[in-house]
């Protein structure tokens, strides 16, 4: 019985030889005759295979009549029906066409020409022809329908990537990030030069496979890896100078003490009470106050970031290793400011057996960031940039004594002088990162292959700060430190099974179905403190503090399953479909919704391979229509939402604190997946063997958004999750890729995106009370619309109730808003949208030229009618109560009754309504981001290749702003972007970088 | 063979896989917590109970709610300045966001008691055990919608927790009549808000310990003295003035209610444990928290004594020095008014012994100087009354939000006081016995007792005074001059303009909508069937 069972087994398999082979030697070279190492050689129609060694060499044992296949990556495939012959010599031919590229597709990968969704590459060249310092930096502009906003120019500040618009109101809006098959959600860690190819997935037909999670978009990244062939070293440095070049031009000291003392009176201050009187050093005469203190100077330095990057790789047949180091030191514009980042990474793979092999990816990164106390992030009025606004410039940085002055405008006392800030507060936030993943593969039959995987990202993150007595805060308190602790532990693991083939030469199919697990882990912890003895001891020795803040700890885990599967079906490489499903599992819903099914379809048809285009193969090489629809959701939202909760509520009885809880959030057992439903067309056409052209359309709807809505405040119980609401995005984009001229000697290669998305909210709950309207786009925002300055007693009487009072109370020189609805009352249905930070459209030009070993690569990017909330501005702009410095251009300029055509309004008003006319802006610009001019040196000894570049960033915007910079993005979410709101100042940078391989 | 052995392997690494993947499917997605309580895991035992209480507590000692109970204080004008101009320069409307907290928080703690009133009464423990913590919690919560009745007149009365979220959510436009019904959106007349807090506190009275002031756990904790004597506060209430929030004006209240209120005053006179401290400035010293003129208090502790700062107050920082005047802080957020001050010194004298702890009048400065108040920065005496065991030099510990102080809800004096108001509404000319109260307050102050023969309207006017001079910044000047009657001319006596305050509305302006507070843009938004009280 086992005996017959193990002949059928044999026979159904069939890859026992029963008849003599002959063995087969041969060498393989590309055109210039140079050994090509690597090259799979394969017999048709078996599984049987071998790979050619260093010397380009192969040995197989085969017989006459089969063909040989030879394959490897970025050469056409070659076969040969065997004859006679023994010894074989095969000349491989490039490929110059990008389209058989491999490109990554989830869980697999792809020849570029299969494609049937909206999938996105950009090559390792791409990703570093910029100076930049993380991944998000990048892509900018490289791919169509991605948006990167700075968040902070700071040193390790982050940015945001939107793909194709918001999907999402409270959800994140970030898309996933796969790197070697390890999901993550952040990847600033990772060195940009050890990334071989970037893949960014847009549509849901390609982005279904990662289901709950694909809703935003797919980034996958697939990092440098070992390849057959002589060891090879390469080394790259680079040097960037970074300066700050334009500021707020903010008043002088002689100015402000003259405005504020104006405003003084105006408000009713009595001469004799003034404070610009001459009384003291901080509080001198108008008269007396000279240039003063320009805080802004006192904070800025020149930066500098130094970057390294070292790679070693080699590969024998059974195995492939790659090592680098790579480091980055960064400056900051603002002292104090410095972020640096070391990262060594290992990539090994080899093939224990034919049918065996495995392998690890290993990342382990070290970060640390120290502020300058800039506030990253936060979109509040704190931090140094917003000091040095808020520190009356009549002010010295010392006092007679040495130590550091105060604020002393009345209103803004407790400030802190930023220099002191820069100079002697601690913030330092320190990284260690693990991102690896162990793997083996299995081919146990020709065709198939079985990958198992585990692996994922640990992180550990501690961030110290140190008040020290010099601050006012820390002053006050005798030093105050803080630190916090968190570890991170995310976890994978996945198992796919890959099943490819091709029938007749016309069919081919490829399917890959698995399961996988993933759980994560945050646990954190803080300690704070205050009064030290000594300021020398830092946030380091906590225990020698007299008072401890409440301790804090917590602790909270996710976990997803998830069952995925995908066919691809090719017919004559002209028909190609694609279908598939995943079925995700998720702890972080309710009790009957931890399910959701996503699946997508999508087909291509190539037109050109068709008969009847051949006659028009000179004019339009190729042509290409795609189309495709699919369901991907969004789980991004915190943990414990759907259960019951309490929370810790102490309270003292006695002389000793005792526990108490009070009940936290609401039970909601029917919270589930936000789903967005996308359908996606494209085109993908080369005309005259100079453009390429990618267009696509698309329509994105987001239901069952998850979004944090008010409950009945008499519930006791403020807001929920709940699935409500639907939003919806609709967009083009369009990429043009023109070989303007193409010469041996002379390139010119032009690349154009256009990307144009419209957001629309379709239906929400208590809108009457959001900022937010139905009909209208995520971010737009209501107020009142500015009416012009109230210019005498009339129009003020025409701006009054039935009782003749005025609204809002103004007075003359104070601005009006318009009464849409004439009732003498400003409420909320005077109110209109103000503000919309959506742009009409975002564009990238990238001209690049080469002449012999010259280049040079400029790239613009645009963004056009999109607006800017000026926060920053309505600071320094502020008349009515004057609490920080303030802008020069109101010298001069406000309203009074003989300047009745003054651009501000009056000095010393109550509250009136210029914000819209004056602080929202036409935030549209077009950059000049990136001039590089290069130099290849000729091929010299050991020396493969030598190339040295001399590039310049943000070298001039063209924009109407009046801000610093119009790509900003002070506050990120997805309700609230384009807001300036003391935006750490954009730098102009210069960079010189060296390469060298051998 | 090949092959053979390669199914071995695939076996073998399958095993493996199915080792990574530890887990089985639905057990996995089983959202597991570490840091907070879920109902599967709590309420178990008494312990668990008695967190549960103090939870409750918890909430009157949040600072979104304890300061914002004093700032109507300034709407009259004793006081100026609480965290903006709002009040006391009577800008304030239906989007002014510090009645949205008020209203929002009161009914947080409202929540928290009605989610821990069935947990109590569920539990096994036993029955006069429980119904010690239940008085308690149920004192508590009539606390609550006492004060907020006096703001807001009419208001849902919510009693229980929401079933599901459903019953929470806000009603869609459109919606049902029926939908309205629900308790957590039905607008309740004050009548039947009266009727409630009071069956609450008659139970909650029956059924709590007597004050002991035995440390421990009797510290701060609801006693039945604190039943009684809230339970005649609103009697007088009902007995005063009522704003008619559906016309508008002022309207006679139950004159009933007088006597109710003198008989339980008068429970608390001849038998409790209660007295009046001897020295006025010893009842608001942080080491003397607690004392036996405090009937209820809420109950602070610094970090000199815990430890942490976490359950610290903020006393200090918002009544201490303000500002720009000695510290280079500007959040300290009450100073006094001066016409105010001015009335009280012009009507007794220094021979008052509580000007001297209600004011800071003048301190010696950083070079050995003394300051006094009267110009420059120090415009006004600072208000002195909460922190006057601090020490003035002392610039960090004026700036402290951890202060130990426990601010007073009811206190003895109090009690006295309405004593003397109740009886004199309640009868005739005043006797001996209606005297006995207010003398009692005049005598520790320093100040000649009032003797017979008296008018009735004559001892109305110096309870009134006394009551301002006795009671002002701690929370009740709002609340009184709107029992009485007097808050429009309470407002006029004592504009001042001293300070910079610019009032939004010149004085004929004002009428009496400001008796009542509005109902918030946010809660009639939400709920659509609340009417607005008129006026506003």
């Amino acid at each position: 019985m086992k005996l017959k069972l193990f002949v059928f087994l044999l026979s159904c398999f069939g890859a026992v030889p029963l008849w003599s082979q002959s063995t087969i030697s041969g060498s393989i070279t590309d055109e210039q005759n140079q050994p090509l190492p690597g090259v799979n050689v394969t017999i048709k129609g078996t599984s049987i295979g071998v790979a050619a060694d260093f010397d380009g060499n192969f040995t197989i044992n085969a017989e006459q009549g089969q063909t040989l296949v030879f394959s490897s990556i970025g050469f056409e495939n070659e076969e040969l029906v065997l004859g006679s012959q023994r010894t074989l010599s095969i000349v491989m031919i490039e490929n110059t066409s990008s389209l058989d590229e491999i490109v990554l597709i989830g869980y697999g990968t792809a020849r570029k020409s299969d494609l049937t969704g909206a999938i996105s590459s950009v090559s390792s060249e791409d990703l570093t022809i910029r100076p930049v310092q993380s991944v998000g930096q990048a892509i900018q502009g490289q791919a169509t329908g991605v948006q990167v906003r700075t968040n902070s120019a700071a040193p390790g500040g982050g940015t945001s990537v939107v793909i194709r618009g918001q999907n999402s109101v409270n959800s994140g809006s970030a898309p996933l990030f796969v790197v070697d098959g390890i999901p993550l959600t952040n990847i600033d860690n990772i060195s940009v030069e050890d990334i071989e190819s970037l893949e960014v997935l847009k549509d849901a037909s390609s982005t279904a496979i990662y289901g709950s999670r694909g809703a935003n978009g797919v980034i996958l990244i697939k990092t440098k890896t070992g390849k057959i062939g002589k060891p090879k070293v390469s080394y790259s440095t680079r040097l960037t100078i970074e300066n700050v070049t334009s500021d707020h031009n903010l008043m002088n000291g002689k100015e402000f003490a003259e405005i504020f003392t104006a405003w003084e009176l105006a408000g009713g201050t009595d001469p004799s009470n003034l404070f610009y009187d001459g009384s003291s050093a901080v509080r001198p005469l108008p008269s007396e106050a000279g240039e003063g203190t320009d805080w802004f100077d006192e904070i800025i330095r020149t930066g500098l970031i130094r970057n390294h990057q070292i790679n070693f790789s080699s590969g024998s047949e059974t195995s492939r290793t790659s090592v680098s180091l790579n480091y980055t030191d960064h400056e900051g514009v603002i002292k104090g400011g410095d972020y640096s980042r070391m990262g060594i990474r290992l990539a090994n793979s080899m093939d224990i057996t034919p049918w065996l092999s495995t392998g690890v990816n290993l990342f382990v990164t070290h970060e640390n960031q120290n502020s300058s106390g800039e506030n990253t992030n936060s979109g509040s009025n704190t931090g140094t940039v917003n000091q040095v606004i808020k520190m009356s410039p009549a002010l010295p940085i010392f006092n007679d004594d040495g130590t550091f002055t105060a604020n002393n405008l009345p209103g803004a006392q407790g400030i802190e002088n930023p220099v002191a800030v820069v100079s002697d507060l601690l913030d330092e936030t320190r990284d260690w990162d693990i991102i690896g993943n162990f793997y083996i593969t299995l081919n146990p039959f020709k065709n198939v292959s079985f990958k198992t995987s585990l692996g994922g990202d640990w992180n550990n993150r501690k961030r110290g700060q140190y008040n020290p007595t010099t601050t006012i805060t820390g002053g006050l308190l005798g030093g105050s430190a803080n630190i916090l602790n968190r570890n991170t532990s995310h976890i994978v693991n996945e198992n796919i099974l890959s099943y490819s083939n091709s029938f007749n030469d016309k069919h081919r199919l490829d399917a890959v179905g698995g399961v996988t697990y993933e759980e994560q882990t945050v646990e954190e912890f803080s300690v704070s403190a205050t009064d030290f003895f000594t300021d020398a001891f830092g946030y380091d020795n906590i225990d020698a503090a007299g008072v401890f803040g409440q301790p804090f700890s917590s602790k909270n885990k996710w976990q997803l399953l998830s069952y995925l599967g995908r066919v691809n079906y090719a017919f004559d490489n002209k028909y190609l479909l694609s279908a598939v499903a995943r079925y995700d599992g998720s702890s972080r819903f309710g009790d009957g919704n931890k399910w959701g099914f996503f699946p997508a379809v999508s087909g291509a048809w190539v037109v050109s391979s068709e008969g009847f285009m051949e006659n028009t193969e000179n004019v339009i090489n190729r042509l290409k229509l795609r189309a495709g629809w699919g369901r991907t959701g969004n789980q991004n939202i915190g943990v414990q939402q759907s259960l019951a909760t309490f929370n810790v509520a102490n309270y003292p009885v006695g002389t000793s604190i005792e526990s108490g809880v009070v009940a936290g959030g609401l039970a909601n057992t029917n919270l589930q997946w936000e789903t967005t439903t996308s359908t996606n067309i494209g085109i993908d056409v080369s005309l005259f063997n100079m453009f390429d052209i990618t267009a696509e359309y698309y329509q994105k709807t987001t239901t069952d958004l998850l979004l944090d809505v008010a409950l009945i405040e008499t519930s006791g119980t403020s807001e929920a999750l709940l699935n409500t609401g639907e939003l919806q995005n609709n967009g083009f984009e369009i990429s043009v890729n023109t070989r303007v001229i193409n010469t041996d000697n002379f390139k010119f290669n032009l690349k154009t995106d256009l990307f144009v998305n419209r957001n629309e909210i379709v239906s929400l709950v208590g809108d009457a009370t959001q900022a937010w309207k139905i009909g209208n786009p995520l971010g737009a925002t209501r107020g009142y619309v500015s009416d012009g300055i109230i210019q005498n007693q009339a129009e003020l009487d025409a701006f009054s109730d039935e009782n003749g009072v005025p609204i809002n109370g103004l007075t003359i020189g104070e601005e009006k808003a318009i009464d849409f609805n004439n009732d003498g009352v400003l409420d909320i249905d005077d109110q209109r949208i103000t503000f919309d930070p959506n742009p009409d459209f975002s564009y990238a030009i990238s001209p690049s030229f080469s002449y012999k070993n010259i280049s040079l690569d400029l790239f613009f990017y645009g963004v056009e009618g999109n607006q800017i909330n000026n926060q920053t501005a309505a600071q320094f702009l502020s008349t009515n109560i004057i609490r920080n410095n303030l802008s020069a251009d109101l010298i001069g300029n406000y309203w009074t009754p003989e300047n009745p055509d003054a651009t501000y309004p009056r000095l010393a008003g109550s509250n009136g309504f210029h914000s819209q006319r004056l602080f929202i802006e036409d935030g549209s610009f077009l950059r000049l981001q990136n001039i590089r001019l290069g130099f290849t040196l000729p091929q010299l000894g050991l020396f493969e290749s030598t190339s040295i570049y001399f590039s310049a960033q943000n070298v001039f915007t063209i924009t109407d702003y009046s801000g610093l910079d119009p790509d900003v993005n002070s506050t990120p979410g997805n309700n609230s972007f384009g807001v300036d709101r003391n935006s750490f100042p954009v730098p102009k940078s210069y960079t010189i970088g060296f390469q060298v391989n051998f | 063979m090949k092959n053979r052995k390669n199914m071995k392997n695939l076996s073998l690494l399958l095993g493996l896989a199915l080792t990574f993947l530890t887990v089985s499917c639905d057990d996995a997605l089983e959202e597991e917590v570490f840091d907070s309580v879920t109902p599967a895991n709590f309420f178990q035992t008494e312990a668990d109970v008695e967190v549960g209480v103090l939870g409750v507590y918890d909430g009157l000692q949040n600072n979104s709610y304890w300061y914002r109970q004093f700032m109507t204080e300034a709407l009259p004008g004793s006081v100026g300045h609480f965290w903006n101009e709002t009040f006391n320069s009577l800008n304030y409307n239906n989007s002014t966001g510090n009645l949205w907290i008020m209203w929002e928080q009161s009914y947080n703690i409202i929540a928290n008691a009605n989610a821990v009133i069935p947990v109590i009464e569920t539990s096994s423990l036993e029955e006069d055990v429980k119904n010690g913590y239940l008085a308690e919690v149920r004192y508590l919560r009539a606390l609550v919608y006492f004060n907020m009745v006096r703001w807001y007149g009419q208001m849902p009365l919510v009693t229980t927790v929401p079933e599901t979220i459903d019953e929470a959510t806000v009603p869609q436009e459109g919606a049902d009549e029926s939908v309205f019904e629900s308790q957590f959106l039905k607008q309740v007349d004050r009548e039947d808000i009266y009727t409630f807090i009071i069956e609450e506190l008659q139970w909650a009275e029956a059924n709590l310990a007597e004050a002991t002031f035995s440390g421990g756990v009797d510290n701060g904790r609801a006693r039945k003295g604190a039943a009684t004597a809230l339970l005649a506060k609103v009697y007088l209430t009902q007995a005063g003035y009522q704003y008619n929030y559906s016309s508008g004006g002022l309207e006679q209240g139950d004159g009933s209610k007088w006597a109710m209120a003198a008989q339980k005053t008068q429970e608390l006179i001849d038998n409790s444990p209660y007295s009046l401290e001897p020295n006025f400035e010893d009842i608001f010293k942080n080491e003397n928290d607690n004392n036996e003129e405090v009937i209820f208090s809420i109950q602070y502790l610094e970090s000199a004594i815990t430890g942490v700062t976490s359950e610290g107050g903020q006393t200090v920082a918002r009544f201490g020095i303000r500002g720009s005047d000695i510290t280079p802080f500007s959040w300290k957020q009450a100073f006094s008014n001066l016409s105010f001050y001015e009335s009280w010194v012009d009507a007794n004298g220094e021979d008052d012994k509580r000007l001297n702890t209600t004011y800071l009048r003048s301190y010696i400065d950083g070079d050995g100087n003394e300051v006094t108040y009267g110009g420059g920065n120090f415009i006004r005496p600072h208000l002195w009354k909460f922190v006057s065991d601090v020490d003035v030099s002392d610039i960090s510990a004026l700036n402290a939000t951890d202060y130990g102080d426990n601010p007073i809800y009811m206190r003895y004096a109090d009690v006295l006081l309405m004593n003397s108001e109740a009886l004199n509404e309640a009868g005739g000319t005043p006797a001996a016995e209606t005297l006995y109260g207010i003398n009692a307050v005049r005598v520790r102050a320093g100040q000649p007792e009032i003797t017979l023969p008296i008018s009735k309207e004559d001892l109305r006017e110096a309870i009134w005074k006394e009551r301002k001079w006795e009671l002002c910044y701690e929370g009740h000047y709002f609340f009184d001059s709107q029992r009485t009657g007097r808050l429009l001319d309470e407002i006029a006596l004592n504009w001042d303009e001293s300070g910079g305050t610019v009032r939004a509305f010149p004085l004929d302006v004002i009428d009496e909508k400001y008796y009542i507070l509005p109902i918030h843009f946010n809660a009639i938004s939400a709920n659509p069937s609340l009417d607005q009280n008129a006026g506003w």
